[in-house]
């Protein structure tokens, strides 16, 4: 096929010599499937038109925007009660374990702290009576030894002036 | 982490909150394999039944309200080397230093001899009677746990107690012989 025509309205186009209807023409040759291998390196040339006609908004082009410029709805959500409440617990949880560390630490620190292991005495009495005889005795023996104590260091507390007299003399 | 660390903090606290052991069961312990040893106790809630009993509500002496003040008794005694007990519980108190301080002592030539320690919470507070006594070969120790102060100290010092009958009429192998004077 002879592309001679093409080619002088080639020559044409690149003189700035070309009508519309003359690149026009061009445009509708370029169009084509079959160009010949020597006008292949044109074709993007005149193609370059269809394909950014073929560029446009998309159908999205319209919420993409939208979505930037408006403000996004919030949907009401249902949070079931419980859950609501969740941090609350969580807070008095935290409260309350506190609480009772502070309150076992006082009360270990507070007076009278007994902390005898009572559990492990073995009663050697199962009635009252014997018992109170015992503990009455122990608590006589007791008794006696503070006295003996006191009666023993007045006795060293009036030899100690007799000595000085002695000296002086 | 913060589980970690809460399990920690109750550990600690509970580990601090063990029991303690009174001087006598103590002693009883440090002296586990010696058979000369005897040891009596009255526990908190054989105190409760003394005072609840008709021992307890009769009384007219003053010792229920001595008694009342108490916890509980231990008396461990052995009729046998007084000298070398009195001077191993000496000196585990001498140990406990910090725990027990001597208010009351008193030496006859080492035939009769007689050490008195508290152990003192907050102050005054007294929550244990120790007294440490030796005559000739018998050694006893009488510890007393409760909630007491230096005004039952006077009382009971004061206080002419009694003895009763119920330990008179024992006979010789039960433990109230022990307490029971030549």
């Amino acid at each position: 096929m002879d592309y001679k025509y093409i080619e002088q309205l080639l020559e044409r186009y690149w003189a700035c010599e070309t009508s519309l209807d003359e690149e026009a023409i061009l445009r509708a040759f370029f169009r084509q499937k079959d160009v010949p291998a020597h006008l292949l390196p044109y074709k993007s040339l005149f193609a370059y038109a269809d394909a950014a006609r073929a560029d446009g908004l998309g159908r999205d082009f319209d919420e993409r925007i939208l979505a930037q410029v408006e403000r996004p709805t919030v949907k009401a959500r249902r949070i079931p009660a419980r859950r609501r409440m969740m941090p609350l617990f969580k807070a008095a949880a935290v409260v309350t374990v506190i609480v009772s560390l502070g309150a076992v630490g006082q009360h270990m620190f507070d007076r009278p702290r007994p902390d005898y292991d009572y559990d492990a005495y073995r009663d050697t009495y199962t009635d009252p009576q014997s018992a109170y005889g015992s503990v009455s005795e122990a608590l006589q023996i007791v008794s006696e030894s503070f006295r003996k104590s006191q009666t023993h260091e007045n006795d060293s507390l009036s030899a100690v002036p007799a000595q000085k007299t002695t000296c002086k003399e | 982490m913060k589980l970690r660390i809460f399990i920690t903090c109750l550990a600690a606290i509970l580990v601090t909150a063990v029991r303690a052991q009174d001087f006598a069961s103590r002693y009883m312990t440090e002296n586990e394999g010696d058979s000369t040893l005897t040891c009596i106790s009255v526990s908190p809630k054989m105190m409760e039944e003394i005072l609840e009993s008709n021992v307890g509500r009769n009384d007219t002496t003053g010792v229920a309200d001595i008694i009342a003040r108490l916890k509980s008794m231990q008396v461990v005694f052995s009729n046998e080397e007084g000298d070398a007990h009195f001077e191993r519980a000496e000196s585990m108190a001498v140990r406990h230093s910090a725990r027990f301080r001597e208010v009351a002592s008193y030496d006859e030539d080492g035939k009769d001899r007689a050490r008195i320690y508290v152990r003192e919470q907050s102050g005054e507070h007294i929550v244990e009677l120790v007294l440490l006594r030796q005559q000739e070969g018998r050694f006893t120790v009488i510890d007393f746990t409760g909630d007491m102060d230096s005004g039952f100290i006077d009382r009971l010092t004061h206080t002419m107690l009694p003895v009763a009958g119920g330990a008179e009429s024992a006979s010789a192998e039960t433990p109230d012989d022990a307490l029971r004077e030549d």
